[in-house]
């Protein structure tokens, strides 16, 4: 009798597992059937951006917060693509420069000067962006937007690059 | 006085008089139950001793079939909630991942030079 409770007591627990593994191999059949976080940004033909639909879950943003954010937010995407690519280029343009000098050359200092301007740019926009986004919410959901927001425009805090790139594969 | 003593504390002596005495003292009554009943009540204050008293009768009751086809039913679900709850947890870090992609210049730039 006890033998056969042992058996009963891991087949049950194999059957636990069982359906976890299957739940967990179904959600990612899903998730990469429908190719989440791939591409730069998703902006679907009904108007859905799914760049959004994170602020609707962890803020509960109401949907006439949602037209003006999302207003926002297709003005503001050209803008960050924009400032995207300047900065990659300038990481280009360093990594060249620094690969090859021996010392800091007026060329390097001068593409110094250009990454810190883009830099700074890209904080300025961001800060922007974010004040405009936090002035449709409440006061509740702004303290809480910014609050995971602000430490990306310094490039600190908890949503570190980790998370994004973990996340995107 | 004094030799007596120190004749009872020849310790030989003393081993080989109480080796010889043959006490008849009757146990008070219940003693035995007395013992008894302190031992069950050191194994009911200790719950891992009860746990543990009990297991045989634990495992031998899911070796029934109402219960064994119960206990496999419930660890199923709990398997899959337990997955569920997980995947939910993913979706959310998924979903901030995805907006802060849109918004931020630094890490859209990343994804840019791959």
């Amino acid at each position: 009798m006890t033998s056969r409770g042992f058996i009963v007591l891991l087949l049950s627990l194999l059957l636990g597992v069982a359906a976890f593994s299957l739940v967990r191999w179904r959600q990612h059949w899903v998730e990469h059937h429908n190719g989440a976080a791939d591409g730069y940004a998703e902006h679907e033909a009904d108007g859905h951006h799914a760049d959004l639909d994170w602020l609707e879950s962890e803020l509960a943003v109401t949907e006439a917060q949602m037209g003006k954010i999302r207003a926002l937010h297709v003005a503001y995407h050209p803008v960050c693509e924009e400032l995207a690519r300047r900065l990659e280029t300038s990481h280009i343009k360093l990594d060249k420069l620094t690969a090859t000098a021996m010392g800091i050359s007026p060329a390097l200092e001068l593409a110094l000067k250009e990454h810190s301007e883009v830099h700074l740019e890209c904080q300025l926009a961001m800060l922007k962006h974010f004040y405009e986004t936090a002035g449709y919410l409440s006061p509740a959901q702004a303290q809480q937007y910014l609050r995971k927001m602000l430490p990306l425009v310094f490039q600190h805090g908890d949503l570190s690059s980790e998370n994004v790139d973990s996340h995107s594969h | 006085m004094e030799e007596d003593r120190q004749h009872f504390m020849n310790d030989d002596e003393l081993y080989h008089r109480l080796r010889a005495s043959k006490p008849n003292l009757p146990f008070p009554a219940g003693f035995q139950r007395e013992i008894w009943d302190r031992i069950a009540a050191s194994e009911v204050q200790n719950p891992i001793a009860r746990i543990f008293s009990r297991w045989p009768d634990m495992i031998g009751l899911i070796a029934r079939p109402i219960p064994a086809v119960c206990l496999a039913f419930a660890m199923g679900i709990a398997g899959g909630l337990f997955a569920v709850a997980k995947g939910q947890k993913d979706i959310n870090q998924l979903a901030e991942a995805r907006y802060v992609k849109s918004v931020s210049p630094f890490e859209a730039a990343k994804f840019l030079s791959r």
